[in-house]
């Protein structure tokens, strides 16, 4: 019996250890990697980056370059980038919430039969690879814009006339924001989903019976059921659309700044990696002390 | 009422563009504004090109190997973590001067458990940036990985941390009895594992494959930061040609994708509904 026993724990550490050696060299490392370049100083050779470990006599130093950090910090071309992202991420998000939310709580309330083709149709649209949504808006944009019904607000791609390029910054904005709410809906949907099929109907006929308005109900009963899901999802949207940009690029005309685009611009036009991986270093810092405040905020 | 109208609405909202684009790609000028009959001209004329079929075929390698390189690997990290989670299943059987021992696991399992759910606590072009500079210093090292093992090798990373949530939530509801009853009746672990809890998950295991297999399919970010020269993915052809210029034989190649997206989640869907009707019946 125990000779068996230690064979098996053996084999256990043994399996332990593939996928452990696989994450650490292709998640942690490379995540490490990051943080490692974002303070390493640029050079014009292959890899564009000093390695921050050097070997003179015999010492081994360690040289910390934040020359990245402090011309990040001073460049207002960064900030507006960086206010850019998370003004458009924050508004996907609360319009996303908004979209979402009775959906989520009409879907809840079906019968079952009904309800599994309902969540369904929320998700097929998310199988559907990316690049293929964005272009089917590019073409409906382009049909709306045909027949005018929404004239300058969506007017974004396919546009040569010179005059409305001053307007279309903003123009386009609207256009960015309607395909990311469509890309990331069912990211805030299904935690929502998930949260309020939760809640027992008899709750919200308990607020009924005892007198709350259909509002009230949904203020006292309702979404504080459910707020781990509406974190849950603002985090599976805000997540994504910080680094964005490909929506920005192809919808926006690239007039839209964000930080996705200043990472790829650093990378491969700058070919100033230093610099690309301290901008994502920061971005990653500006989610994570975002997502902490709405925690402690609104989560228990 | 007004309830149904609002429903109506969003649902609009998500297919309006879908149902346009499968419109537009029948039509014979290649525009649903200056509709001039049905034909299929746009599909034969996709078909002609070289460069997407080259691009449709690479990106099905990758995809096809990356799904299942991450099943297996999900499946053996959901497995590892599962088992370690239950403190009462072969382990139990041990003497308890052991157990102390195998209370020393968790700790590597915990960090096994952050590092798989981690690449989906970022955004892809952080992914993206990361397997950059990775693969960049394993060139240095002297390991140079060429441009398709790279992007196998970060799509399977992306895939497991889906593979991992969808296995580990399947095995969890795996009724433990059975895997102790085989145990008691004298089969080995991995017995077990291949004759009663293989079996079982199953139905979880296909659809994790297509999962990954749909997000390799789906990504274009990692794809734009790993690729080299030589044939690009599917999602990054169609990039490229959103950006310099899109003819209608695009319309025609997003109507097959549409199509391929649908039919495999009409192929989950059958799966998750047989899998309750069996929860039912037993």
């Amino acid at each position: 019996m125990t000779v068996y026993n230690r064979v098996t724990r053996f084999w256990f550490k043994l399996l332990v250890l593939l996928p452990s050696a696989w994450f650490f060299l292709f998640v942690l490392l490379p995540f490490l990697l990051i943080l490692v370049v974002s303070v390493s100083a640029t050079e014009f050779a292959q890899p564009p980056y000093k390695s921050i470990l050097s070997f003179a006599n015999n010492v081994l130093q360690i040289k910390i370059h934040l020359n990245n950090y402090i011309s990040l910090l001073s460049d207002a071309m960064f900030f507006d980038a960086y206010v850019n992202s998370l003004v458009l991420s924050l508004l996907t998000a609360v319009l996303c919430l908004f979209i979402a939310f009775p959906l989520a709580y009409f879907v809840s309330r079906t019968s079952q039969s009904t309800k599994m083709i309902l969540l369904i149709m929320v998700i097929v649209p998310s199988i559907i690879a990316f690049i293929i949504r964005v272009y089917a808006w590019m073409e409906c944009i382009n049909v709306f814009n045909h027949f005018n019904c929404t004239s300058n607000l969506l007017s974004s791609i396919h546009q040569d006339s010179e005059s409305l390029q001053a307007d279309s910054v903003s123009t386009g904005y609207f256009g960015v924001l309607l395909v990311m709410v469509h890309s990331y809906l069912p990211f805030m949907f299904l935690p929502l989903y998930s949260a309020i099929d939760k809640i027992p109907s008899k709750l919200i006929e308990a607020a009924y019976d005892l007198g709350c308005r259909p509002f009230q109900t949904f203020v006292k009963v309702i979404f504080p059921l459910a707020h781990s899901g509406v974190l849950t999802g603002c985090a599976f949207v805000i997540i994504p659309a910080m680094g964005e940009f490909i929506i920005p690029d192809l919808l926006g005309g690239g007039r839209i700044l964000v930080v996705g685009q200043m990472i790829c611009d650093e990378l491969f036009l700058n070919r100033d990696w230093p610099a690309a991986c301290s901008v994502t270093i920061v971005m990653l810092a500006i989610i994570s002390v975002f997502l902490l405040a709405l925690k402690s905020r609104w989560g228990k | 009422m007004r309830f149904l109208f609002y429903i109506v609405a969003v649902y609009g909202f998500l297919y309006i563009p879908i149902v346009l684009v499968v419109l537009s790609s029948f039509s014979t000028s290649g525009d649903i504004l200056h509709w001039s009959g049905v034909s299929f001209c746009w599909y034969r004329k996709l078909f002609c090109q070289r460069e997407i079929i080259d691009a449709a075929y690479f990106s099905f390698r990758v995809a096809f190997v990356s799904a299942s390189i991450s099943s297996a690997l999900g499946l053996l990290c959901a497995y590892l973590l599962v088992n370690s989670k239950r403190s009462d299943s072969w382990h139990h059987n041990e003497n308890n001067t052991d157990t102390n021992q195998s209370l020393k696991e968790p700790k590597s399992i915990r960090l096994l458990n952050v590092l798989s759910m981690a690449p989906l606590l970022v955004s892809e072009i952080v992914l993206g940036l990361a397997f950059l500079l990775a693969f960049n210093l394993f060139s240095n090292w002297g390991f140079a990985v060429n441009p398709m093992h790279r992007l196998v090798i970060a799509h399977i990373t992306l895939g497991c941390a889906y593979t991992v949530s969808i296995l580990k939530a399947s095995l969890l509801s795996v009724d433990k009895s059975i895997e102790e009853a085989a145990l008691d009746l004298g089969a080995k672990p991995h017995h077990v594992f291949i004759h009663v809890t293989l079996p079982i998950i199953s139905r979880a295991l296909l659809v994790s494959w297509l999962m990954a297999f749909l997000i390799s399919m789906d990504d274009v970010i990692i794809a734009s930061f790993l690729h080299g020269s030589g044939v690009v993915t599917l999602p990054l052809l169609i990039f490229s040609r959103l950006k310099f210029g899109v003819t209608p034989d695009i319309n025609a190649l997003a109507s097959i994708l549409i199509f391929m997206a649908i039919s495999v989640s009409v192929v989950v869907w059958r799966v998750m509904k047989n899998d309750k009707q069996r929860d039912v019946d037993n």
